[in-house]
């Protein structure tokens, strides 16, 4: 093992920032928490290009946060590692925290937790083998991903929906009962906004952000021409995005960086 | 007196071993006056009328037993394991972390993440370690996925094989040993100690050896027997995850001791509690009386 005295001499936060474009992370950035004083600098030192999405990893000071910033933070991708590294250095409470992704991106947790939380969620269940029709079928597994999921409008499409879900029934699911004439709807969020204008789903996208804190989420609403309802929260894709949202998201980065309040990782 | 539910699902039911330990585990709560109930997959809301939770199913941050372990802790139900020792164990990257955070003796480890499999870092990293060296995948467990490679075209092929299923790998020294030590820690207490004696063919506990499973013994160790440095660093080792139930396993080589693991979940159905015939009443004890703890703060707080 290396000595605590080569961490020691690790307490410029260029240096820091230097050691993750290293062939490999040393174990000794973990134990760095001498940045609190010094990230402007190098937030000023480090930018190379502004991009929020695909293989960056923005990270934005504020206060006493630390916001890591990805498109996608999956379990056990490069985003979700990040926040694990940072929640073993002291000084910063980071947002999203390893646990809040998990609340979130895990369906039956995320409608727990929201329907704790006053946020309107469709009826649910988890089961291995059927579910009412119609509805939306999500995988609880090693390789479900919170953005797909089946639609299951009747027993024959439900029996295929499930097969496909459950990898041939090896895992539970989790259904959410879709109200007749239902409407599923996709909105992108940065911080809990959107560029819509429907002061309901405005609301809503504030107060699930408030929950959750997952600053760039894809929430999927189910509409059922009078009320939405969360079904789920996810990574987004670069190309799931409209060119107003880009820019709405640009923006913000921008505006994060002038303040001194943004580093990036390119 | 309470409700305690011990949540299951086909895989733990499909072993026999497992059945009559969970068995076991019911009539011991039963004869503490507790009424002890099964909870599949499917039941998983009556998870909040419940007074505790035990897993007893293979834990992942991303199965089904991580759903019942939250939504039992966001219920106020006390769980062991608690979702933040899964979260945690499930993942050796965070798990190596938490005990570099809080200087737990362990093998030489690196991560190394996705794209930075070059032939020039390889150079490094061999200088680094003097191979063999053990890559990890970072959800493994029961040795699935931990290969030792000796040259860098092995390590090459291992890690892009690792690499499809986490962006970031495991890199650590080979540690040899004829066995492992196996800490059980609850609550940062010694629960029961054993050694896990290495089969010869492999370098695990357990492996597929020419198409054939081969696992390790198990020689529960009396506590009077274990070394005291053993038993320290299994509880400093546990108390570096936080205050749940776990199985720290411990290699000691030229003197050192090396922390391997920290598992959550630990198995105690190999014969780990010979020597320690009161690990179930413990950990009944300890999960009902979380949930009177819990319950004096809130009325306390009223």
């Amino acid at each position: 093992m290396e000595s605590e005295d080569d961490d020691s001499s690790n307490s410029c936060d260029v240096k820091t920032i230097e050691n993750f474009v290293m062939p490999f992370v040393n174990f000794l950035e973990a134990h760095n928490d001498t940045r609190v004083n010094t990230h402007k600098k190098g937030a000023e030192n480090l930018h190379k290009k502004i991009s929020l999405f695909d293989k960056d990893i923005t990270e934005m000071y504020s206060g006493n946060n630390l916001f890591v910033l990805s498109n996608e933070y999956h379990y056990k991708t490069e985003s979700y590692y990040r926040i694990v590294l940072r929640e073993n250095q002291n000084g910063y409470k980071i947002t999203p925290s390893s646990d809040q992704i998990l609340d979130a991106y895990v369906i039956p947790i995320c409608l727990t937790k929201a329907q704790m939380a006053g946020i309107p969620v469709s009826e649910w269940g988890i089961s291995d083998t059927y579910c009412p029709v119609p509805s939306m079928i999500y995988g609880i597994n090693y390789y479900s991903d919170s953005s797909r999921y089946e639609v299951a409008y009747d027993l024959e499409t439900a029996k295929e929906a499930i097969k496909k879900v459950t990898h041939s029934g090896k895992y539970p699911f989790c259904f959410q009962r879709l109200p007749p004439n239902a409407e599923i709807k996709t909105f992108t969020t940065l911080f809990g906004k959107n560029t819509t204008t429907d002061p309901e789903i405005c609301a809503l996208l504030k107060k699930i952000y408030e929950v959750f804190e997952v600053p760039v989420a894809k929430i999927i609403l189910i509409y059922d021409g009078e009320k939405y309802y969360l079904s789920s929260i996810s990574p987004i894709k670069r190309s799931e995005l409209s060119n107003d949202e880009k820019e709405e998201f640009q923006t913000r980065v921008e505006t994060g960086i002038e303040n001194g309040e943004i580093r990036n990782f390119c | 007196m309470g409700k305690l539910g011990i949540f299951v699902d086909r895989q733990t039911l499909s072993s026999s071993v497992q059945l009559i330990s969970l068995i076991k585990f019911r009539d011991e709560a039963e004869n503490m006056g507790h009424q002890a109930y099964f909870i599949f997959p499917t039941e998983i809301k009556k998870i909040s009328g419940l007074d505790g939770l035990f897993i007893r199913s293979r834990t992942d941050s991303m199965n089904i037993s991580y759903v019942a372990a939250r939504i039992a802790e966001l219920n106020g139900v006390p769980v062991i394991d608690d979702p933040t020792s899964i979260r945690i164990c499930s993942d050796k990257v965070n798990m190596y972390l938490h005990l570099m955070k809080k200087d737990v003796p362990m093998p030489k480890t690196i991560f190394i993440k996705k794209g930075e499999v070059t032939l020039e870092n390889l150079e490094e990293i061999f200088k680094m370690f003097n191979p063999p060296m053990i890559l990890k995948e970072p959800s493994t467990s029961f040795s699935a996925r931990v290969e030792r490679v000796y040259t860098k075209e092995e390590f090459i092929k291992v890690s892009r094989r690792f690499i499809k299923l986490s962006d970031w790998v495991v890199v650590q020294e080979y540690i040899d040993s004829k066995f492992d030590w196996r800490i059980g820690v609850l609550d940062g207490e010694l629960l029961y100690a054993c050694k896990y004696i290495i089969p010869n063919e492999t370098f695990k506990i357990q492996a597929s050896v020419n198409g054939h499973l081969v696992y390790c013994d198990v020689v529960s160790v009396p506590k009077e027997e274990v070394p005291q440095d053993i038993i320290d660093l299994g509880i400093r080792a546990g108390n570096a995850i936080g205050n749940g139930l776990y199985g720290v396993d411990i290699k000691e080589n030229n003197g050192s001791l090396y922390v391997i693991e920290v598992n959550d979940n630990p198995s105690l159905d190999g014969g780990e509690d010979i020597s320690y015939p009161d690990i179930y009443e413990k950990i009944i004890g300890c999960i009902m009386n979380r949930g009177k703890n819990t319950q004096n703060i809130n009325l306390s707080t009223k």
